[in-house]
């Protein structure tokens, strides 16, 4: 009897997760999975000829392939580097602050963030143009000579890596703010009486307790990154000479432009590999919670 | 020397409310001093200011022989003790003790017999290389209490340290802190205390003075003894005590020779030596104060005796070694404390005589609220 009633209890649980778990299979698990077959096949519009592991092969001797594989280790190297830095910086001069300051520049960090990022690359865009963007115009004005940002393949980088870091930075510093917030008052106050330099308050106390927003932070933008598209494909697509060309950027290309479905598969599972390994000790963190 | 002295010391918070309305207090060296009152009194505020976490925005502060208004708290030769223990979480107990003398520049062997003394004063030696979240909450404070002593500071002070612990941990800390200041100021340290609670029993058994305050401003000054017998006003008199002075309000009237009040039409007398000091308020009303430990119920085949009240008994509170009787008269609720007396019929709604001990009673002017028999 209890017996019965217990499964019935728990079908209408799994009654109630079954959408989600319906979609989850439909959308997440079963592309992933056609992802994988789809990487050992050599596909030409209505064929598939089984290849092995002939695409990953071609991939490691595609100079393209690697370049942008190097381009996406820099990008996520400094941009989440960047945030974690930039973000710990301004959220600890300014948590502590009046109220209404500190919601005024979560305010104004936080807007890029809601504006989409086709946006705010479109605005990076005009800012950046050659012909008549502002910051070219200003640095011409301060007696520079005329410069290309996007199309100079020794500064490209640093500026996808400036504009991804200023789009993607607000939501580092909400999320530091609020970690620092929640931190109690009298912590540091103990420490100001004994006498801890403000510096060493930072450094000492406030850092370390705000590891887990760190370590979150680090991981989800280390995600983001890793699949850098949107600013690439409307600012420089890839160039010049590849310069700017990113994993995600060369898959697409490899999916839709070149037609080798095959081979932007391989990419897919190989990004998914690397995303599963750096989550890890978020997942891990995330189930020793309970 | 480590006194402390507050002078027509101000506290206004930036949002304009003024918390510290010119308070004056006088802390001797090495004296236990506890700030007492309810909740939103200031005491935090008080300590706070005297620590230097929040500025003064008027009057003096001198700790010492140094007025310490703009000096940083890190100089001011004090160390704080917080409700919620203020512990770094992330380091161990020995490290807590140990991180604020790194940045006095202590040499770190000094540290360490500093940190090993005073865990073996308070008896936390095994708890060392523990975390905070690792420990008790009563753990947790004695590592914060360390934390205070390591630094020999000239001032302790104490921010309710004890009310967030169980209350049989309280009484036991409480002790023990009580004893780290004997023990402190019989090794020749400065053991000046400051130590502030909302609980009036904490600062009765701790304090050498404690200082009443309500609503930002000194309420009265004194020995735990003489607040209880000798409250300057009405506020001190029902705070301290528990259970609370009977207060009831009333006029001052004489007949040929006596002085009386009347309760429920039941005459009271005066004693000779308090009508004198009343005289000016006769027909004046005023409030009379009287502690439950001066009303005794009379038992029904007592002759009948001067100054009894006729009440109705409410509830009665048996602790074994005394009990507490509420009992209402036209109203109103009173308060007696006596021994038991098993023979007697306690029985709520039981009309039941009282005696009151006039000679222990304080009256209060009604507007002022100043005790006018002191
Ligand atoms: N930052 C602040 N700004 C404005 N008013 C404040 C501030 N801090 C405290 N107050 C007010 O000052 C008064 C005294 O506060 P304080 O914290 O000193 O009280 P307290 O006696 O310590 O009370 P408790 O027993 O609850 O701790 C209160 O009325 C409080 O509302
Ligand atoms: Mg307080």
């Amino acid at each position: 009897m209890i017996k019965s009633k217990d499964i019935k209890k728990n079908l209408t649980g799994y009654a109630f997760i079954m959408p989600q778990v319906i979609l989850f299979l439909i959308f997440m698990v079963y592309p992933i999975i056609e992802g994988i077959r789809l990487s050992l096949y050599k596909i030409n519009y209505k064929t598939e000829t089984f290849v092995g592991l002939k695409n990953y092969r071609d991939l490691f001797n595609d100079p393209v392939f690697v370049k942008s594989t190097l381009n996406t280790i820099i990008f996520v190297v400094f941009i989440v580097g960047l945030t974690v830095a930039f973000g710990l910086f301004v959220a600890s001069a300014v948590f502590d602050k009046d109220a209404r300051y500190v919601s005024f520049i979560r305010g104004s960090y936080y807007i890029p963030v809601m504006v989409s990022m086709v946006v705010m690359s479109m605005v990076w865009n005009f800012l950046l143009n050659p012909a008549n963007g502002l910051i070219p115009y200003l640095t011409q004005q301060a007696g520079f000579s005329s410069v290309n940002f996007l199309g100079n393949k020794a500064i490209v980088k640093p500026v996808i890596i400036f504009i991804t870091f200023a789009i993607n930075v607000g939501q580092a510093i909400i999320l530091y703010i609020a970690a620092m917030i929640g931190i109690p008052n009298d912590l540091f106050e103990a420490a100001e009486v004994e006498g801890v330099s403000k510096f060493h308050i930072i450094r000492k106390i406030l850092i370390p307790l705000v590891k887990p927003t760190t370590i979150y932070i680090t991981i989800i933008n280390i995600i983001a990154v890793l699949k850098i598209f949107v600013v690439i494909q409307l600012l420089t697509g890839g160039g010049p000479n590849n310069a700017s060309s990113t994993l995600m950027y060369y898959l697409y290309n490899n999916a839709f432009k070149y037609n080798r479905l095959g081979v932007a598969s391989a990419v897919g599972v190989i990004m998914f590999a690397i995303t599963l390994l750096l989550s890890v000790p978020q997942l891990r963190a995330m189930f020793k919670e309970d | 020397m480590a006194e402390v002295v507050l002078k027509k010391a101000e506290k206004v918070y930036p949002n304009g409310f003024k918390a510290v309305h010119g308070i004056d207090l006088h802390v001797k060296d090495g004296e236990f001093m506890v700030l007492v009152g309810p909740s939103g009194c200031a005491k935090s505020t008080t300590l706070r200011m005297i620590a230097g976490l929040e500025d003064i925005t008027g009057g003096e502060i001198w700790i010492g022989d140094r007025c310490v208004n703009d000096i940083p708290p890190k100089d001011r030769g004090i160390a704080m003790v917080f409700q919620n223990y203020a512990l770094y979480p992330h380091m161990t107990a020995y490290e807590n003790m140990a991180f604020g003398l790194k940045f006095k520049k202590t040499p770190k062997d000094e540290i360490d017999a500093r940190i090993k003394e005073a865990a073996k004063k308070l008896e936390i030696t095994e708890l060392l290389d523990r975390k905070p979240k690792e420990m008790s909450g009563g753990q947790r404070q004695r590592i914060a209490v360390g934390r205070a002593i390591v630094r020999k500071p000239d001032v302790f002070l104490f921010d309710e340290p004890l009310s967030n612990l169980d209350a049989k941990l309280r009484v036991s800390l409480r002790v023990e802190i009580k004893e780290l200041h004997t023990q402190l100021k019989k090794e020749g340290s400065t053991a000046t205390m400051i130590y502030v609670t909302h609980d009036q029993v904490e600062a009765m058994t701790m304090g050498d003075r404690i200082c009443v305050l309500d609503y930002g401003r000194i309420m009265q000054v004194d020995t735990p003894l003489n607040l209880y017998h000798k409250p300057k006003n009405k506020f001190v008199a029902s705070f301290i005590g528990a259970p609370t002075m009977n207060i009831m309000e009333t006029e001052l009237d004489k007949d040929e020779d006596k002085t009386f009040v009347k309760i429920n039409d039941e005459v009271i007398y005066l004693e000779e030596d308090m009508a004198q000091k009343v005289d000016s308020y006769i027909g004046k009303r005023v409030y009379l104060g009287i502690r439950p430990e001066d009303i005794n119920m009379v038992s029904s085949d007592d002759p009948v005796m001067e100054n009894t009240i006729t009440g109705e008994v409410l509830v009665v509170e048996q602790m074994g070694n005394e009990e507490i009787v509420y009992f209402g008269i036209d109203g109103n609720r009173y308060i007696a404390r006596q021994t038991p007396d098993l023979n007697e019929d306690l029985s709520t709604g039981a009309k039941k005589r009282f005696h009151i001990n006039m000679r222990k009673c304080h009256i209060f002017d009604f507007e002022t609220e100043e005790n006018i028999i002191l």
